[in-house]
């Protein structure tokens, strides 16, 4: 095998001290005499440095420790935490309902004219029909739906 | 026994506050290779987290074929193996295997004014450019620091594999910080 064919095989290990002891001597010496495998080491080595030099991350001590128990005393309350979750979801959905029927009613009361037959809830209560959606926005109306 | 497998044995005899310890130890090793891995701060965290996860949810499983920490970090590429992929954001083996820089000279003094101003942003750029399968086996080497002993093991291949992708990988890395030179000086 060509020398700088089996010094370039080598070098990974040589930069990073994990080739053996009869390699490292044959490469340095080889490298001693050959600039072109000698400016590959030198490269290389550099690249190795920049990458050892890098700057590292750190979060604060025990920072991943406490979001993921967190995570999981979460997964553990389960069903229970899931359901308030989707409760919340569901309640901030409906505020929007009882928006939407006094928008109803005011245009309800603007359109409907004022000699509709009028509906009071003493009237309803006597009557002791069953109180309906239609009748309970009836009232709400001040006329019968 | 290690202080690894110490806490391990805690844990499974129903001691929470062990895994917290693992966790604590491994913390900032798992985020900088994941961040070195995918270049992404808020995500690297995130990932690091869920292989822990991981990692709690499995132990009882593990079988002590290879260290705890060959363990951890097979979880902790795969896992951000798979936020890559999801992401679709890796440099196809093509693009980054393309033309290599061509020979003229003032490399090393490129290179050295670079290892002087530690241009953070150029070096995590020219990791990302390197095909994931180099860029693991040199992230586990000069960001982590293990052997290739290890790497092989945590990247399941031949220690030969492991030599020849990290020296693929640094000659990537090298063009790539050829090519930002007119960014650096
Ligand atoms: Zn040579």
């Amino acid at each position: 095998m060509n020398a700088c064919v089996r010094v370039r095989k080598l070098l990974s290990r040589y930069i990073d001290k994990e080739a053996r002891d009869t390699d490292t001597a044959f490469i340095e010496a080889h490298v001693a005499g050959c600039p072109s495998c000698k400016k590959e080491l030198r490269e290389l080595s550099c690249v190795r440095e920049l990458l050892l030099r890098k700057e590292r991350r750190a979060l604060p001590e025990g920072e991943l420790a406490r979001r993921m128990l967190r995570q999981i005393s979460y997964e553990k309350s389960g069903r229970e935490d899931f359901s308030m979750v989707g409760m919340g979801y569901l309640a901030r959905r409906l505020i929007f309902l009882p928006a939407i029927a006094i928008a109803l009613s005011a245009a309800f009361l603007i359109l409907v004219p004022q000699q509709t037959n009028r509906y009071s809830w003493e009237e309803h209560v006597l009557s002791g029909d069953p109180t309906t959606t239609a009748m309970a926005l009836g009232l709400i109306l001040g006329t019968r739906v | 026994m290690t202080e690894d497998a110490f806490y391990i044995e805690q844990f499974l005899g129903g001691d929470e506050k062990a895994f917290e310890a693992i966790v604590r130890k491994y913390q900032n090793r798992v985020l900088n290779i994941v961040f070195s891995l995918i270049g992404k701060d808020r995500e690297s965290e995130d990932i690091s987290q869920e292989a822990f996860l991981k990692v709690y949810r499995s132990l009882k499983g593990f079988r002590r074929r290879c260290s705890f920490s060959t363990w951890l970090y097979r979880i902790v590429m795969n896992t951000a193996y798979d936020f890559l992929r999801k992401r679709k954001d890796v440099v196809t083996q093509d693009e980054a295997l393309g033309q290599s820089a061509d020979a003229s000279g003032g490399r090393e003094d490129v290179l050295s004014a670079l290892l002087i101003k530690e241009k953070e942003a150029l070096i995590q750029k020219a990791l990302g450019k390197v095909p994931l399968a180099y860029r693991a086996a040199v992230v586990l080497k000069d960001i982590e620091g293990l052997s290739y002993g290890e790497i092989s093991k945590v990247l399941g291949c031949r220690i030969g594999t492991v030599e020849s992708r990290i020296y693929r990988a640094r000659q990537l890395l090298r063009k790539e910080l050829m090519k930002s030179r007119g960014d650096v000086i």
